[in-house]
């Protein structure tokens, strides 16, 4: 799957590693992904490493999936690059995603 | 002074850890001088240093720290500004105090006395250099440090609520908040989700978060409503100035802390007094419970998760010896040896409960095998450590060149085997080295090319399926390919009309005795190349790739094993002794063929292998086991290639390529060429691991005087 500047690639751990810019842009991407992905009733993993921005609109997406399937189904956030730790950091933001 | 040599260790390992945290701040403040954060980690840091040295006696490392402290109060107080020019004085210091701890670590005395005046010299010049007057020249550190900060710096908190479709308009509030970020230190970011809506009223093109933000800044309250000149108008927006409630000279940190903590502090009540004023206050829980607000089962669920998150942050270390580790990884693999060796002796044992123990020996085989793995885990280490040491080199040499670069690192927390780390950091800092030397540009060359004029170098981490791969990225001119054309040719590699990918072209770079660079320069010119950088990696399983594209740059690509210590090896019989061949160098087995042998002079042979004659070299022969070699037993030959040299090793028998632990002879008996270590096979038989750099040395100086593969001779470079 990918978008604009925006890819999602899965290693043999299963671990679903984002690529590129998470923004406005890719949001219909992310939510696919997200829709396919959490109602599969699965826990995933996402690595965030190699992803060098991303913005309000889809830091919203990620916390309402989060809040509408966790406990019961895990959406775990297993790594962020610095870039990703700035933003969560700078907007309060990181407590609740990661 | 006599201090006890626990106390001296904890100050060794602390102030270790200080310096470090010192010249991270200072190079994150090089990029972003504004950092508020960045300054006080640096002065915490030296001020901590300062304390602990003058705990221990160790008075001039002690009185210089004081001083570099005072400069970096002036730097706290926006006396001072930042400009390159101190940051080099400042990492300059930190390395200074890193010689000093070094020198008494070492039981030497600090430093020449002549020396340190000279060195407090230089900080005091800085400390005059924006004009303060003589009796203000060794300031009062107490003083400075109670009376001056928090004094210029305002308090504003500030209530970002947005609309709902503000999206549409193109704006985030994010970029909002990191051009406020930038006007001073962020002290408290409180995101509201209350307005978050159902999963099914969720629209995600509306945006739902607010915001409460207090700031510390110098900037005035114009200064702060001016980032909000685009949106203040159409949304609800109010900055508030609370300087007041922090009142001039209150620390900060006072804000957090309990009000009994300050009352004690402050002198105003006892520890006594305060202890038994808390016995009789009641826990929030309690009076809740009591009041009827909430369940016993809800209150404990609620501390039970609080629990949890609180352990994360009780998280410790400890420091132990790669010793006592090592012998614990020694330990699970007898205990591995053992029970195959159970195995076996079960195998044949049909007697009662066979069932049972056989599965119960398996079971054991899986703990076994899950505890080595642990044990392993142990040895592992993040990369920060390594990438802040290049992020610190990539900037002297830039600077030293005149080059202006920026450093960017990703995935600091990978974690990698200590060996792997210790091993693998040479050949990286050649890489960093070259990207400098030979990758980026001067900046007049840059904007020629209308490039921005600092030079970006970066390091990422990341690992995928099982293997550690580290990128060093820079965007300069790029690899010259015809240049390495040229130089081929030059050298006889390759025919004029030979065409060539850039793969291959590309790979030249890996040979010993091609250099790019027309002029060696001090810092590239240390006698290693790029071949020994393949060679090290190589040793320890890893491999390396390079992309490059001409004025957009080059990637060095490491792909590195996570423990050093696991190795793929083809397990071959010459002659009843068993060796194994590191897979990473075979480049292929074939049947033995007598027909493709060719003898040359009394005893060499060639063998003819894809078109070329390789040649053979007998193991029983370099390594001096068993008998004469015969063609009589000879059933396969093994190809390798050493990066150098490619020749075969004819073998009786070729069995199942095997994952090894490598052990080193050197412990227990002495290094032999050619063998890098044995290993104990399944079967509790023992087996020699060969060193084929070794293997090769010996072959091609006892036979073929150098001159097999039209190549000098050349001396093996290790470690």
């Amino acid at each position: 799957m990918s978008a604009k500047n925006f890819s999602v690639k899965q290693d043999e751990q299963g671990i679903y590693h984002f690529e590129g810019e998470l923004s406005i842009h890719a949001l219909d991407h992310l939510k696919d992904f997200l829709d396919k992905s959490l109602k599969g009733g699965q826990e995933i993993a996402i690595s965030l490493a190699k992803v060098r921005f991303i913005d309000t609109a889809a830091l919203q997406l990620l916390i309402a999936f989060k809040k509408r399937f966790e406990p019961e189904v895990k959406l775990k956030i297993s790594e962020v690059s610095s870039e990703v730790e700035n933003i969560l950091s700078l907007c309060g933001l990181k407590t609740i995603l990661v | 002074m006599i201090v006890d040599d626990e106390t001296l260790q904890i100050f060794f390992s602390e102030t270790e850890e200080l310096l470090k945290l010192a010249e991270e701040s200072l190079l994150s403040l090089e990029s972003s001088p504004q950092s508020v954060s960045d300054i006080e980690q640096l002065f915490r840091s030296v001020h901590t240093l300062k304390s602990g040295a003058g705990m221990v006696g160790y008075n001039r490392i002690s009185d210089y720290a004081h001083l570099v402290e005072s400069l970096l109060e002036r730097l706290r107080s926006g006396k001072l500004a930042v400009t390159n020019n101190l940051i080099t004085f400042l990492l300059d210091s930190i390395d200074f105090m890193r010689f000093m701890v070094d020198r008494v670590s070492k039981s030497e005395d600090e430093v020449d006395p002549e020396v340190l005046d000279k060195r407090k010299d230089q900080v005091r010049r800085y400390l005059g250099v924006d004009g303060i007057s003589s009796s203000e020249k060794e300031p009062d550190p107490v003083k400075a440090a109670t009376q001056e900060p928090a004094k210029e710096f305002s308090f504003y908190k500030i209530h970002l609520k947005f609309r709902r479709e503000l999206f549409y308009s193109g704006q985030d509030p994010l970029l909002i908040l990191l051009s406020l970020s930038e006007l001073g230190e962020f002290v408290q970011v409180v995101p509201d989700l209350s307005e978050f809506p159902d999963f099914e009223n969720f629209s995600m093109y509306d945006l739902y978060i607010s915001w409460q933000i207090i700031i510390k800044t110098e900037q005035s309250y114009e200064d702060i409503e001016d980032v909000f000149m685009f949106v203040i108008d159409d949304n609800d927006i109010w900055i508030e100035d609370i300087t007041n409630q922090y009142r001039e000279g209150i620390d900060i940190d006072l804000a957090e802390k309990k009000l009994g903590q300050v009352l004690v502090e402050k002198g105003k009540i006892t520890e006594e007094v305060l202890t038994d004023a808390l016995k009789k206050q009641k826990r929030l829980g309690d009076i809740l419970v009591e009041d009827g607000r909430i369940h016993t089962e809800d209150l404990e669920k609620a501390v039970a998760v609080q629990e949890e998150r609180r352990t994360v942050y009780r998280k410790t270390t400890i420091r132990v010896d790669v010793e006592k580790i090592d012998s614990l990884v020694n330990l699970g693999e007898e205990m591995g040896i053992g029970l195959a060796k159970v195995k076996t002796l079960f195998e044949k044992y049909t007697g009662p409960g066979q069932m049972e123990i056989s599965e119960e020996v398996e079971n054991l085989f899986k703990v076994n095998q899950d505890f080595q793995e642990r044990v392993q885990r142990v040895r592992m280490f993040s990369l920060e450590g390594t990438f802040h040491r290049f992020q610190r080199m990539a900037r002297d040499l830039a600077l030293q060149q005149n080059k202006q670069i920026k450093v960017i690192s990703a995935g600091l927390d990978t974690e990698l085997d200590k060996e792997v780390i210790e091993y693998s950091t040479d050949p990286l800092k050649h890489l960093v080295r070259n990207c400098i030397d030979h990758g980026i540009e001067s900046p007049k060359e840059r904007e020629a090319k209308g490039k921005p004029p600092t030079g970006i170098i970066k390091f990422e981490a990341y690992q995928r399926g099982g293997k550690i791969f580290i990128e060093i990225c820079d965007d300069g001119k790029g690899i010259d390919l015809k240049g390495i054309h040229r130089k081929a040719l030059e050298r006889g590699w390759i025919e004029p009309e030979q065409a060539l990918t850039e793969e291959a072209l590309l790979d030249f770079i890996f040979k010993p005795g091609l250099s790019t660079s027309s002029k060696v320069s001090e810092i590239s010119g240390r006698g290693v190349g790029m071949d020994v950088v393949r060679t090290q990696l190589n040793q320890i399983g890893g491999t390396i790739d390079i992309h490059t594209e001409k004025d957009k740059g080059t990637t060095f690509i490491l792909c590195l094993p996570l423990i050093s210590a696991f190795m793929e090896a083809l397990h071959v019989l010459v002659q009843d002794t068993s060796f194994l061949v590191p897979l990473q160098t075979v480049v292929g087995t074939e049947k033995f063929d007598k027909r493709l042998v060719k003898g040359i002079g009394a005893q060499e042979r060639l063998y003819r292998f894809r078109g070329d004659y390789i040649p053979l070299a007998d193991m029983t022969k370099i390594l001096h086991i068993g008998m004469p070699p015969t063609n009589g037993n000879t059933t396969a030959v093994v190809i390798v290639d050493t990066g150098k040299k490619v020749f075969g090793m004819p073998v009786d028998e070729v069995l199942d390529p095997q994952q090894i632990i490598v052990k080193t002879l050197e412990t227990n008996y002495r290094s032999v060429k050619g063998i890098a270590g044995a290993t104990i096979l399944g079967d509790g038989s023992v087996s020699l691991v060969l060193d084929l750099l070794g293997v090769e040395e010996i072959f091609f100086r006892n036979s073929f005087k150098g001159d097999a593969t039209h190549e000098s001779e050349e001396k093996v470079e290790q470690g």
